[in-house]
């Protein structure tokens, strides 16, 4: 049976590192798939989207199975097209046009242990404003 | 292909009135829905849906995501062929199925809260079609 876990991380600091614990179920077999979204913003999306790192380990057993550069999503926010069809207040459209449908980076993560460590550093060095989170969707077999 | 094996197509409508809240929603699948194919999620305001939405899901109190699972994860654009934009979950036996959503609000800085509809579509079948 296929479960998924989330595990938030809320980022309050500029450059902040965060050490993370992400505790599975114990009849976990393995991992599956993972998905990583932020609620971050940036100002100019078409400049610099990257707003941190993020690394994904297995303690005891293997290192890093998993990094990942964290962008803020829909990244053709700052370009006109197909006015028309835009949604009101949708960006301008172009993620609403060109967006295909959310899929999960696939991997096989097999005899896992109940517990993922990892570390996310931010990479969006300015202001932070009330912060952002990041979430990791960890889709396990059981 | 007899009505056993045709899709059976339900729309739910859960509407978000206030900010920062969780709105829940029951719902009873039709009596010939015997397998949840997957779903599908729309709203009339695709952008405030795309930025605050999040929900847990459970089907006869199985879960089928967990709670703060966003919303934009289950959304397809214009971009995605309208026969591909269901989210499938395999072949779930519902019986008779009820549905519980609990959609929840959050605020984002790139989508100011108006009163907004959420839109649960599911897709199930009556009998699994026999391979010939």
């Amino acid at each position: 049976m296929k479960k998924t876990v989330i595990h938030t991380i809320t980022v309050s600091k500029v450059g902040e590192k965060i050490q993370l614990q992400i505790k599975l179920p114990r009849n976990t077999k393995s991992v599956q798939a993972i998905t990583i979204t932020t609620n971050g913003t940036v100002r100019m999306p078409s400049a610099k989207r990257e707003i941190g790192w993020l690394w994904l380990r297995i303690p005891e057993q293997r290192d890093v199975f998993f990094a990942e550069v964290v962008r803020v999503p829909l990244e053709d926010f700052d370009r006109v097209t197909f006015a028309d069809l835009e949604p009101i207040s949708f960006g301008r459209g172009r993620a609403w046009i060109d967006g295909g449908k959310e899929s999960s980076f696939s991997i096989v993560v097999e005899k896992c242990s109940t517990l993922l460590e990892g570390y996310y550093i931010d990479q969006l060095r300015s202001d932070l404003g009330a912060g952002y989170t990041v979430k990791i969707y960890l889709t396990i077999e059981t | 292909m007899s009505f056993k094996h045709h899709l059976i197509k339900e729309r739910f409508d859960i509407s978000v009135t206030s900010a920062n809240e969780s709105f829940k929603g029951e719902f009873e699948l039709d009596k010939n829905a015997n397998f949840l194919l997957g779903i599908a999620l729309t709203s009339d305001r695709d952008d405030l849906l795309f930025f605050r939405g999040s929900q847990k899901m459970l089907l006869n109190d199985i879960e089928l995501f967990p709670e703060g699972f966003e919303s934009k994860l289950l959304l397809s654009g214009l971009n995605v062929a309208p026969d591909e934009r269901m989210i499938t979950l395999g072949e779930i036996a519902t019986g008779n199925g009820k549905l519980d959503i609990l959609y929840k609000d959050s605020n984002h800085v790139n989508a100011a809260f108006t009163p907004y509809r959420v839109t649960i579509y599911t897709f199930s079948i009556v009998e699994k079609p026999v391979n010939s």
